[in-house]
This record gives structure tokens, C-alpha cells and sequence, in this order.
């Protein structure tokens, strides 16, 4: 029987390149088996699966040398209507996929272009809308759908036509937890029910590792490994323990077996109820003054609660603020009430379309204010009605900071930022800068080019050149891989200032927020101390914490699990 | 809870007819769109350009108050107006003869300025003629549907077909970009306010250029990703065929006919009427009598094809809901 997908020998290379982008010498995957695709921001994935999903060489151009079939048909001369029939393709950003403006035809634009008879296409959207749970949505417009249901839309979009292949570019990266969730399990039922083969990259991997078959690890347009996920983790564990799944990143048990690391926060409760608690008085003497500061943030609840500040002090205070787009009817903040405090670190969470981004517009002054009121050391000017909200010393940065990164090269970007402050920019200066953001080697690239790490490390950099007292920042952790996310963690913790941050990375939240806002329809409905809530929350909580629920509540990281004594046996004890 | 346990006011709610309004064919909408092309095109009389302007401009409000999205500019489109009005008023000042209102005498090159009452009923036509030529296309761009215009052209025309559609698609888009870029632009000028009042005009004029091309990367780039999907999903690999078909009804082709008799009555009515005048009125009269009678019916066939197609007892899935 032939494999799913056969690749001898590839050799990529992109047009008027030299180096290979891409290299893969052998690699057989069967039916029916989930392939997760790991690797760093610009380590090839993206390049691996558009050579799989055809657009590569069929649409950038390049050159292909070695061999690729899927079911024993070669890539390279398939007739492309096989070619689409054997293939779905959902893309990292739904809306970028997006032909029609309603989801039935949107649903059916494979279908029409594979000539699929009119009945056959209308049964079958039926079905899979039907089995997504969006049938109600059929003659919806795409554009009123949230990220969640419009990635849902294109997983629909991309089955109907029942391909053998199913290829996702991160395909969660843009959704709250419960959609990535339920996204994910529906590719589990494809894959189990009807046999469907899944190529997939992700950089959330604690999500994907239960349902992978197979890992395979790219770096630097190389398959440097491929293998079974719980050998993956032997394979991490010696070169990049971060970009393990939180459960299997284990620092307190390392001499136990990678094959026993847990991958799921069933396989770590299973441990943790069979485990062993080692909690010595020899331990706690070893907790350094850092760590205690962070036991206390993990365990002292009782001294960080919701207390009003006092509004002389905050920064912004805003009391039952109802906003509004300037050309929409809706609200889409209701009766908000925030406080911002000086050097505070709030996290924003809630699901897709809560009103988070929405939030940040508000204070960013890109929404029109309808009533309520503000105080506050950074209000420029008084809030009026039908008004926007000007604060000063502020900086945002949006969901895509790409789309605001518009010079010719990177150096020019820097130079942009200080022209504005009208000051001068030396070499030396501007040398030291990029070393900083590991872009010297970049400095005459444009900023469209560079990965999205990069470009999430250039905005950052230009951002905090500005100096701003309170920093808004919309997901930017969404779709970064481990290092970038380390990175970004550190800058956020050395930064002075105030942050207020809507993210879905529930890990960053625990580890790094001192304050966590609950947003649903445009309220605010939770202000509070992040670790207790999230102690309580079902979904909404960090690995770990799901993990050692009702075993010891009070840890949400590895390293507050360390601190409490927390140890893993080989067996059980 | 069953059926038989719900309130005697529910179950008259779930048991009235739900009422859907039915979308006029595409070919109605492409019909109206040249049927209203024609008459803009066609008038001659001041006070039908007027009316026609009036409506147009009723619809496009209508529409935009329906959708909150504008694809003009009214801060531009009247500043383009005044300068076109001026133009025309000049340019169409009429014999040499015609009585002058006003004259520049003799500049620079042997040029003279005249205005003239000619001129001023001409320049005022034309001005208020491109004013609703523009106020009705971008309704009927904010009407149409990008899947109707699949339906206009005929199936071997299929990229055509898609690339006008997903033009329609974008543009809305595209404004909506251009809206967040301003916005975003906005937002750093209050982060680096310029302390030169002098600087002001030349920093909003760079603001334009900085918008545009940063909508222009964006719209390419956007482009670019649609036409790899597009191509991974299968277009243009061969014969394809249509999900949706809408059907012909019997009052879409009452429309379409009513419409085609509206331009030939109206196109005869410009011409010569002398044939079909009856003795008791005078030509002059029989033809504004005419095109009145063309414009009212061409109305009638807009507003019905907008709202008249309320059709009781249809299943409307959005309505009725899952459960239903």
C-alpha cells in the first residue's frame, strides 16, 4: 500500500535564491496519521506545507528537486483537479481565504471549482456545517462572524469536498481556548472516522501533542527529526526543553524517561494521583529571595485583592463607559468600569469577539465614547459624549503589528521614531539597537519580510522607544514561537511602565500579570487577582493549574510547583 | 419541553407564517443599473435631473444608514463637484451670442470667461448629472453582492466572473482599511504632535501619501494571499459549476421588460414623438409628458424591486431558527 504522503530527496529552492529554503531527505507518512509540524518562526513550515498544499512551485515559482507523491501520485506532474480532490487546505488567517461574503458559498468554492453537481454540493454543505454546529450561520455574511466560527467556516471549507489530506497553517493561533479546543477535537473526529491524514503546525504544542502521531522538527529549512510524539520529548528535552508541552517539560523529574513524560493534563493528573509529594525543610531553605517574591504572587493571596484604588492615583479610571465604533450602531463596550494603576500588569482575557481589542481601541482613542466617565493622570483631555477618549504618553500595538510597519527597511523604521522625536540618530546607537532585537543582520531588509517573531520584536523595540507610561498591547504572543514568547516576557518584566495586554496565552497571564480582567460582551465581569480566579476558572486556567487541580491549587507553573515541593516518581510510590 | 406543554402564546408565535423578502434576480439589478445609466444620461431637463439626483440621493443615505458604510468621500466629492461645475458653467457658455451675465474680458492667451445663462443651466446639469451617476453606482456597489455579478456574465466568462466578484469583495474591504489606517495615523500624530502650525498642511498632505501606500501594500498583499488559496482550493483547474442558481421569477421578468420599455419610451420620447402625438397637446408637452411618465415608472420598478417582494409563507431558515 502507498503512503499518504512520500517525500524522497526534496530540495527547495525559492526564485533567485541560492541556498535551498527547504530541505527533506526522506519522510513517509501513513493514512489516516496526524503529522505535527514543529520548528521555530521561519524554520520552514509554512514553506513545507505550501509545497504539500501545491501552491509551491505551482504559484510562487522556484525550484523543486526530488520527489513528492501523495497516495503514489507525484506531485510534481498530478493533474490539479486530483491534486484539489486529495487536498484541503484551511489557512493561518480564515479571512485570508475568504472568496464569498456567505458561509453556504464560501463553503462550496472547492466544490464548484472541482464542477461537483449542484445537489451533491448542497448535501454536502449541509453536512459539514451540520457537523461543525454552524448550520445556523449558512446564510450568514462572513463578516459578521467571529474569529472562532469563521475559522470553523474555513475547516468547513476545506472537508466539504472530503479530501484525503487535511494541511493547517496554525490553525488555532487566532481563537480563545474553548474554540481551539473544539477545533481541534473535530480534526480528531476527520482523522479517526474517516481516515483523514493531518499535516498540521501549531506553536501552542500542549495542545497538539495527544492527538499527534507523528512529530516532525524543522530548524532552519531542515528536517533535522521525525519521529513519535513521546520520542519528540527526548529529542527537545536535549535542545530546546521550551518548545516541549508544558506537562512534558518536567524540570523538577528530568532523569525520568522521556517516554513516560506526560503529554496531556490527563496523563499529568494520572501521574500527579500516582506520584509522590516530597516537600523537605532542606527544600524551602533553598528558595532564593526571587523565587520567594514569587511564592508570595502564588501563594499569599490574602494580601493582593480588588481593592479600589484610589482614583487620584490610577492612571485611568473609568466608570460605566459605554463606546462605540464610529460607523456602527452597537455598543461594543457596555457599562465598562477599569481601573489602570501605575506600573500595574493587567491581562485581558475573555473569548473571541468579548470586546477585548475593543478595550485597548478605547483607550487607544480609536473609539467614540457614548457615556460614562474618566479619571485619571493620563486623561489629555475631559471624556465627552460622542467623543473619543485622548490619553497621552501612551503607545498601542495592534493585533498584526506588521500592518503598521510601512518603511522601506528596518533601519528606516528606527530612523522614523527619531525623526518624530527630532533627534538624532547615530551609527552607533542604531547598531546597538538592532543587536538588542537580534536584527543587525536584517537592518536593510523591510519589515514585510521578516518572520513574525521579528516583526513582533522590531514593533516591540520601536514601541518602547517612545517611553510611554501605559503600553497597550493586543495578542502578542498569537502565533510566536517559545523563543520570541521568552523574549517578549523578559522585555515585559524589565519595562517600568504600566500594561495592559489582551492575550489568550493563559501561561503568560499566571506567570506574569498582576491583575486579570474577565471581558464578556464589552464588561468587564472579573477584576482580579489572576491566580485566585484562575484556581477557579475551568477553562480558563493555565496547564498546570488544570493539571493539579484538587491536588494543590496553588500551582500554575512549573517553577510554583517547584517551590512547593512538588516532585514526579518513575513509578508509583 | 415539548410542543404540547408551551404556552398558547408561543405556539401561535411558532405557528404564524414567517415572512421573508425575496431578492430580485441579479439580472434585475443589472437591468435597473443600465435603465439608470441611460435616464442619467439622457435627460435634458433641469427639473428631471433634479428629481432624479433627489432620489438618488434618498437611496444612497437610505443605504448607507442601513449598512453605516460610505464608499465616497464627502469631503472630497464636493470639492471635485464645485471645481467640475465651474469647468462645465465655462466651458458650455453657449453660441457667442447668448445674452452674458458676467465676462472676464481678454486674459492671457486670448482667453475669455463668459458666463452665460446657457453655461449656468448646462454646468448645473452636468454637475448634478456626475453627482447622481456616482451617489447611484455606489449604492448599487453596496447593493450588489459580489455573487450576483456571477450571475451577469455568462459562464465561459468564469475569471472574469470571480475577479469582479472579489473586487466587489474587497472594496468595502479596502475601506474599512483605510479607515483603521487613518485612524492608527491619527493616533500617532497625538503621540508626536507637531509644534509648527506651518508644518500642518504639508504633515496632512505626507498623512495622505503615508495612508495610500500603506493601503496599497496591504490590498496587494492581501491579493496575493486570496490567489494562493484560490489556487489551493481548486480555481480555474477546469469545468466548474455553481452552487447557487437563482431563479427567473415571473416578476423579475416583468421588471426587466417594464425597464426595457422605459428606455425605448424614453429613448423614442428624445427622439421624435410626432407619430404617436395625439392633435390636443402640443409635442413639447407630449414629450416632457413622456419622459415624466418613463422616470415614474422606472421609480416604481426600483422601489419594488427593493421592498416589494414580500412574500408570505416562505421557510426562512434565519428566521424559524434550528429547532424549529
Amino acid at each position: 500500500m502507498s503512503f499518504a504522503i512520500d517525500i524522497g530527496q526534496l530540495l527547495y529552492t525559492y526564485p533567485n535564491q541560492l541556498q535551498p529554503a527547504l530541505s527533506i531527505e526522506n519522510w513517509q507518512v501513513e493514512a489516516g496519521e496526524w503529522v505535527y509540524i514543529q520548528g521555530k518562526n521561519g524554520s520552514g513550515k509554512s514553506t513545507f506545507l505550501k509545497i504539500l498544499s501545491g501552491a509551491l512551485p505551482r504559484f510562487y515559482g522556484g525550484e523543486v528537486v526530488g520527489t513528492v507523491s501523495f497516495f503514489g501520485h507525484s506531485l510534481i506532474g498530478i493533474d490539479p483537479i486530483e491534486h484539489t480532490r486529495l487536498v484541503g487546505y484551511v489557512h493561518q488567517q480564515p479571512e485570508a481565504q475568504s472568496v464569498y461574503q456567505h458561509v453556504a458559498q464560501e463553503v462550496a468554492f472547492t466544490m464548484e471549482n472541482l464542477g461537483f453537481h449542484p445537489s451533491q454540493m448542497h448535501w454536502r454543505v449541509t453536512e459539514v456545517l451540520e457537523m461543525m454546529g454552524i448550520l445556523h450561520l449558512r446564510d450568514k455574511p462572513l463578516a459578521e462572524l467571529s474569529g472562532g466560527m469563521r475559522q470553523r467556516v474555513a475547516l468547513a471549507a476545506a472537508i466539504a469536498h472530503h479530501p484525503k489530506i487535511l494541511l493547517l497553517d496554525e490553525p488555532t493561533s487566532q481563537v480563545d481556548p474553548a474554540a481551539a479546543q473544539s477545533i481541534l477535537q473535530m480534526i480528531h473526529q476527520f482523522q479517526l472516522e474517516w481516515g483523514m491524514t493531518v499535516v498540521m503546525t501549531e506553536h501552542q504544542s500542549q495542545s497538539i501533542y495527544p492527538y499527534a502521531g507523528q512529530v516532525v522538527i524543522l530548524e532552519q529549512g531542515s528536517m533535522v527529526w521525525h519521529g513519535a510524539a513521546c520520542e519528540a520529548v527526548a529529542w527537545w528535552r536535549q535542545h530546546n526543553p521550551i518548545f516541549l508541552p508544558i506537562t512534558a517539560q518536567y524540570p523538577l523529574c528530568s532523569e525520568t524517561s522521556p517516554l513516560e513524560a506526560p503529554l496531556s493534563v490527563q496523563d499529568m493528573r494520572q501521574k500527579l494521583l500516582h506520584g509522590m509529594r516530597q516537600k523537605t525543610a532542606g527544600d524551602s531553605a533553598k528558595i532564593s529571595s526571587e523565587d520567594k517574591q514569587i511564592d508570595k504572587r502564588c501563594i499569599d493571596f490574602s494580601k493582593q485583592g480588588t481593592a479600589k484604588v484610589d482614583p487620584v492615583q490610577g492612571l485611568v479610571e473609568l466608570q460605566n463607559v459605554n463606546a462605540y465604533y464610529p460607523l456602527a450602531e452597537k455598543l461594543v463596550l457596555q457599562e465598562l468600569s477599569l481601573s489602570l494603576k501605575e506600573q500595574s500588569k493587567i491581562c485581558l482575557i475573555g473569548p473571541n469577539g468579548s470586546g477585548k481589542s475593543s478595550i485597548l481601541r478605547l483607550l487607544a482613542g480609536m473609539l467614540f465614547v457614548h457615556s460614562g466617565k474618566a479619571k485619571g493622570s493620563l486623561l489629555a483631555t475631559h471624556m465627552r459624549k460622542g467623543k473619543r477618549m485622548i490619553l497621552k504618553d501612551i503607545a498601542y500595538l495592534p493585533q498584526n503589528p506588521a500592518q503598521w510597519l510601512f518603511e522601506e527597511s528596518v533601519e528606516e523604521e528606527f530612523r522614523r521614531v527619531f525623526r518624530r522625536f527630532n533627534q538624532p540618530l547615530t551609527e552607533e546607537r542604531l547598531v546597538q539597537m538592532l543587536k538588542q532585537v537580534h536584527l543587525l543582520a536584517e537592518r536593510h531588509r523591510s519589515p514585510q519580510d521578516l518572520s513574525g517573531g521579528e516583526q513582533l520584536r522590531l514593533s516591540i523595540s520601536l514601541t518602547l522607544l517612545l517611553k510611554p507610561r501605559l503600553l497597550l498591547l493586543d495578542e502578542p504572543t498569537r502565533g510566536l514561537d517559545a523563543d520570541t514568547r521568552i523574549w517578549l516576557l523578559d522585555e515585559l518584566t524589565r519595562w517600568d511602565g504600566t500594561v495592559c495586554m489582551a492575550t489568550h496565552d493563559l501561561e503568560l497571564v499566571a506567570e506574569w500579570a498582576d491583575e486579570v480582567v474577565f471581558i464578556d460582551s464589552g464588561q468587564a465581569v472579573v477584576v482580579d487577582n489572576p491566580r485566585r480566579w484562575m484556581s477557579q476558572a475551568m477553562l480558563y486556567a493555565p496547564v498546570l493549574a488544570r493539571a493539579f487541580r484538587g491536588v494543590d491549587d496553588e500551582v500554575f507553573t512549573w517553577k510554583d510547583a517547584g517551590l512547593r515541593g512538588w516532585t514526579l516518581c518513575k513509578s508509583p510510590c | 419541553m415539548g410542543l404540547s406543554q408551551m404556552e398558547s402564546c408561543h405556539r401561535s408565535r411558532m405557528n404564524q407564517r414567517p415572512i421573508i423578502i425575496r431578492q430580485p434576480h441579479p439580472y434585475v439589478y443589472l437591468c435597473l443599473a443600465i435603465a439608470w445609466l441611460f435616464l442619467i444620461f439622457s435627460i435634458t431637463s433641469l427639473w428631471q435631473m433634479i428629481f432624479l439626483w433627489g432620489v438618488s440621493g434618498c437611496l444612497f443615505f437610505l443605504q448607507q444608514s442601513r449598512t453605516r458604510r460610505s464608499l465616497l468621500s464627502w469631503r472630497y466629492l464636493w470639492i471635485l463637484a464645485i471645481v467640475y461645475a465651474i469647468v462645465q458653467i465655462f466651458a458650455d457658455a453657449g453660441t457667442p451670442f447668448a445674452p452674458l451675465i458676467w465676462t472676464s474680458g481678454r486674459l492671457w492667451g486670448g482667453w475669455e470667461l463668459r458666463l452665460t445663462p446657457e453655461g449656468l443651466y448646462a454646468g448645473i446639469l452636468q454637475t448634478l448629472r456626475y453627482l447622481t451617476a456616482l451617489l447611484s453606482m455606489t449604492t448599487l456597489a453596496l447593493v450588489v453582492k459580489p455573487e450576483d455579478i456571477q450571475h451577469w456574465l455568462p459562464h465561459s466568462w468564469a475569471r472574469l466572473r470571480i475577479l469582479l466578484s472579489l473586487l466587489f469583495n474587497m472594496l468595502p474591504m479596502v475601506m474599512d482599511e483605510y479607515q483603521q489606517i487613518r485612524e492608527w495615523l491619527s493616533f500617532q500624530d497625538r503621540l508626536f504632535p507637531s509644534k509648527q502650525r506651518q508644518n500642518a498642511f504639508l504633515a496632512a498632505v505626507l498623512k495622505v501619501g503615508v495612508a495610500l501606500r500603506m493601503l496599497l501594500s496591504r490590498a496587494l498583499e492581501r491579493s496575493w494571499k486570496l490567489s494562493e488559496t484560490m489556487m489551493v482550493r481548486g480555481y480555474g483547474i477546469g469545468q466548474s459549476s455553481r452552487y447557487l442558481r437563482m431563479r427567473f421569477h415571473k416578476s423579475d421578468g416583468l421588471r426587466v421588460s417594464l425597464l426595457i420599455a422605459i428606455m425605448l419610451v424614453y429613448g423614442y420620447a428624445l427622439l421624435n414623438l410626432s407619430i404617436i402625438k395625439p392633435d390636443w397637446i402640443s409635442l413639447n408637452s407630449f414629450k416632457r409628458f413622456c419622459e415624466w411618465t418613463s422616470l415614474l415608472m422606472f421609480l416604481f420598478t426600483l422601489f419594488s424591486s427593493f421592498w416589494g417582494d414580500v412574500r408570505k409563507g416562505r421557510l426562512d431558515i434565519q428566521k424559524r431558527g434550528n429547532g424549529d
